[in-house]
């Protein structure tokens, strides 16, 4: 039987040197081929193996998406340990009750959310790992019936479900998926919106794309301006999801074509147009289009999709594909297909399951099916009956097969990180207060929003009963608000049962009018100073509203996400107003960008530039002669780097080109300080820098002030495969010796995650030091240091001490 | 010259932060919180920091970093180098405080 070792084998056989991830940093993109992460897994292994964590013990997962999240993975797929990944949104204290229930030997988590366990393991600290065992291969032989993960989808703290999914369920869902997709996504760039502790988005986010060769782009932040930047810049053509981010990226389109006043054309034209061929509707909503470049297709499933977003996307060009799935059946049972797709529907049963209704349920049947919950026979027992999996859906086939959903019998809101929240969780943790007698939870906004309704019994109302409930909830459960229902009783069914779509629909006739009069800014300030947002005025100072240091993070913190902006909170001083802060959002949209990079600096540039180059040294050769050291040490290196040197003189630039082979001089920049070569207004100043940027590809660097456009000039140019050469003394040593380190330099290391290269320039100061005009004759000598790598839990401090002492010490 | 500057927390307000990564992201480097027992202490040192400058920057343009005997050492991560920075905190009960001198360039 082919498992899902054997797939990854497969594809790193077959596509080992093209990308398979991206990671999206603040600064950094950085791509891993297929070879680079087996090679990663293979480390991973080797760690298991080193610390006797065998085949079939299990390691909990509690992270963000991103390139480790990948290898941890295939590390357990390759070696047979039991991967049990957690929802990062969850609370710590859940990742490590879980850890305690299944007995990991080891919990993988980052250091900005981590539990109180002894056996963490840091996932800024992994480079250590895939270093010390990267020539590690594991021998393990994993066999279907081999359990692969157990994946806790939901529940409350106090009773958590495990889902097992053995190798086999998953590599059959695989299958099923590929005979769906066909080749057509073979060399596809997929986005990655969903956590991977999400079965949709491991399998048809991750897995198979991967056994088509694709590339998948994470991105670090999650803004709606950094995925629609994604988008179009690493060409992504499929993305998988849930129709909340449809949605959300459809008004996003409409608010963008209402402020350049076309959203009527938009609409007519998606009226008119929205039925002829698609390569004229491609043709005619190419402007928007353009925002997305290639995107084509769309992946969703998890909750009922609007006909209406579905129509619009359909319109504009772009494949929306249903699916319908649970973790239990890994996931996928029905999907929409380019062939077969019907809108309205989840699609047709996928080769390798077999669907029935029984009174309306869907039950399934199929090599997919998981084998049970972890060690708990009665809830196991409650769903698999016969060898067939009771979903808890409601559905219905039409005459061409085509499935359905009409229903849950089990009541569920998706919310927007895609993760299910069953209402009756939540509704007994707020009926165990004594002042409520019964309640429902309602997702709004397509389950943006969590909205406890309660029926109070009489009794005097905590006003912290908001905050008291979410205490004993998980993050992904937190309500928004609770809202007391005005009448005597929730409407209910003949039984008893509440009538939950009759009080959804209640309060969002009733919520229509309170939405509209409250102002976003206003709730979010009474949310952290815990005010009233009546009492709030737009003229009042945020101190004197209660706004000190912490609260002010928290604000600016949820500034972001609310408005979808980069918010810097140390704009916010004591003098802020309610409305200056208004402004400050307003204008945090428009951040006008100045790189240090320019015309001057551009490729064409590079023929010149080596010719001047060469006549420089050719002119210099005369003057003194450059002894090398070290050459050995530049072999190996991938062209992104960063070279450090000590700076005692105006020739030091020009000394280091001579000896770099010429491979590196055709990407290498010079950063040089802004303050000293282009200050504005000095004479000669501009002239030197536009010499400075031909001869020497030199770029404008801060050194203090704009540090942030820096390190963005720095990743633009590492990330285009660049290396950059820097003296981090920050100006020319008045006595020849080595001055102390500007602090940046660490700051820089860290954030470029790149090798540095050492090197020491000795004689230089002899022949032309600070203050002289004309060089006298002499010799120097160049010594090249072996490269340097440092890991994300350095302090900057450590980093620029270290490299000052390696510098010193040549 | 010299330039002081104190801070003080109630270490419970800081419960409901404790796990809000895009909280701890703003304020912390990765490296700050290897030893979650800390966090509130560089917290205190990073607000005394800025009072004793006497002006908001940046929460991560300050590192916090700790000497072998424990004692925090405090710098900025680029710009001018400050002459020296010397900083002290304390634990005690419900509480934390922190205390910070700068001595400026003249």
């Amino acid at each position: 039987m082919v498992v899902l070792a054997d797939l990854i084998k497969l594809s790193v056989e077959k596509y080992g040197d093209k990308v398979f991830l991206v990671d999206r940093g603040i600064y950094r993109r950085k791509e891993f081929t297929y070879n680079q992460l087996y090679a990663m897994a293979q480390g991973i292994c080797g760690f298991f193996d080193k610390n006797d964590i065998a085949k079939g013990d299990k390691i909990v997962i509690y992270l963000p998406n991103g390139i480790d999240y990948v290898s941890l993975l295939w590390a357990c797929a390759l070696s047979g340990v039991v991967a049990v990944p957690i929802d990062f949104n969850s609370s710590a204290e859940f990742a490590s009750k879980i850890g305690k229930i299944v007995d990991a030997k080891r919990i993988f988590c980052s250091v900005f959310k981590s539990p109180d366990s002894g056996k963490k393991i840091f996932v800024e600290e992994l480079d250590k790992i895939y270093d010390k065992f990267k020539e590690f291969k594991t021998k393990k032989r994993i066999k279907g019936e081999d359990i692969f993960e157990i994946v806790y989808t939901s529940g409350t703290t106090s009773e958590p479900k495990g889902v097992v999914l053995k190798n086999k369920n998953l590599s059959a869902n695989i299958h099923s998926a590929k005979e769906v997709i066909k080749n057509s996504v073979e060399g596809f760039s997929f986005l990655s919106i969903l956590p991977l502790s999400h079965l949709f988005e491991q399998n048809v986010g991750l897995f198979i794309p991967m056994s088509f060769g694709a590339k998948i782009v994470y991105t670090s932040s999650k803004k709606s301006s950094s995925i629609l930047e994604a988008l179009n810049e690493e060409r992504i053509r499929g993305v998988v999801s849930v129709p909340l981010f449809l949605s959300s990226i459809k008004e996003k389109i409409e608010k963008i074509a209402k402020k350049e006043g076309k959203l009527g054309d938009l609409n007519n034209g998606l009226k008119r147009f929205g039925n002829s061929p698609w390569f004229l509707r491609r043709f005619i909503f190419r402007k928007i289009r353009k925002k997305f470049r290639e995107l084509e297709l769309f992946v969703v499933g998890g909750a009922a999709l609007d006909i209406e977003v579905e129509e619009f996307w359909r319109r504009l060009g772009i494949y929306v594909l249903q699916g319908y799935g649970l973790s239990e059946t890994a996931p996928l049972l029905t999907c929409n297909s380019y062939e077969y797709n019907k809108p309205g529907t989840v699609g047709k049963v996928v080769s390798g399951v077999e669907i029935k209704l029984e009174n309306g349920e869907i039950i399934a049947k199929g090599e997919n099916v998981f084998s049970g919950y972890y060690n708990d026979k009665m809830e196991t027992n409650k769903v698999l009956k016969n060898g067939w999996f009771y979903t808890g859906d409601i559905g219905e086939f039409d005459s061409q097969g085509f499935l359905k959903i009409t229903g849950r019998i089990k009541n569920m809101i998706l919310s927007s990180s895609g993760l299910n929240i069953y209402p009756e969780d939540i509704e007994k943790v707020i009926n165990g207060f004594p002042e409520v007698k019964d309640s429902v939870v309602i997702g709004l906004d397509s389950g943006k929003k969590l909205v406890g309704v309660i029926l109070p019994n009489g009794k005097a109302r905590d006003k912290d009963l908001l905050k008291k409930v979410n205490s004993k909830l998980n993050q992904s459960q937190y309500l928004n608000s609770i809202i007391v229902w005005k009448e005597r009783d929730f409407p209910r069914t003949s039984t008893k049962k509440i009538k939950r779509r009759d009080v959804e629909s209640g309060l969002v006739f009733k919520n229509a009018d309170r939405e509209a009069s409250e102002d976003s800014l206003f709730s979010l300030i009474s949310e952290v100073c815990d005010i009233s947002g009546r009492k709030i005025k737009e003229n009042y100072l945020l101190r004197d509203i209660g706004l000190d240091s912490l609260k002010r993070i928290e604000l600016s913190v949820k500034i972001e996400e609310k408005f979808d902006v980069n918010f810097n909170e140390d704009e916010i001083t004591d003098k802020t107003k309610v409305s200056d802060l208004r402004n400050l959002i307003k204008q945090n949209k428009e951040v006008k960008e100045e790189s240090g990079i320019n015309f001057f600096n551009k490729k064409g540039f590079v023929p010149l530039r080596m010719f001047l180059q060469w006549v420089n040294f050719v002119l210099s050769n005369v003057i003194y002669k450059v002894d090398i050291k070290g050459k050995e040490n530049l072999n190996g290196l991938d062209g992104q780097f960063i070279i450090i040197a000590n700076h005692s003189s105006m020739l030091d630039t020009l000394t280091i080109l001579r000896v770099l082979p010429l491979r590196y001089r055709i990407n290498l920049y010079v950063a040089a300080a802004k303050d000293f070569f282009y200050r504005p207004g000095s004479k000669y100043g501009r002239i030197l820098g536009i010499f400075g940027r031909v001869v020497y590809n030199s770029f404008a660097f801060s050194r203090d002030k704009e540090i942030q456009q820096s390190l963005k000039d720095f990743g633009r140019i590492i990330n285009s495969g660049g290396s950059v050469l820097i003296f981090p003394e920050g100006t020319r040593s008045i006595t020849g010796k080595l001055s102390k380190f500007k602090p940046g330099i660490g700051l820089l290391a860290w954030n470029m995650d790149v090798q540095i290269v050492p090197i020491k320039m000795k004689g230089l100061y002899d022949i032309l030091p600070k203050g002289r005009s004309l060089p006298s004759r002499g010799r120097v000598e160049v010594v090249i240091g072996k490269p340097i790598k440092f890991s994300k839990t350095q302090s900057f401090q450590d980093i620029t001490d270290i490299l000052y002492k390696k510098i010193e010490g040549m | 010259m010299f330039k002081t500057g104190v801070d003080i927390v109630l270490n419970s307000r800081f419960d409901k932060y404790k796990e809000d990564s895009s909280f701890l992201e703003k304020v912390f480097h990765s490296f700050e919180l290897k030893d979650k027992g800390k966090m509130i202490g560089i917290f205190a040192l990073k607000e005394a920091f800025m009072k004793a400058l006497g002006k908001k920057i940046n929460w991560k343009d300050i590192e916090v970093t700790y000497d072998s005997f424990g004692k925090p050492i405090l710098n900025l991560s680029y710009g001018k180098k400050l002459k020296r920075v010397d900083g002290s905190v304390s634990h005690d009960g419900e509480y934390t405080i922190a205390f910070v001198v700068i001595e400026m360039e003249e």
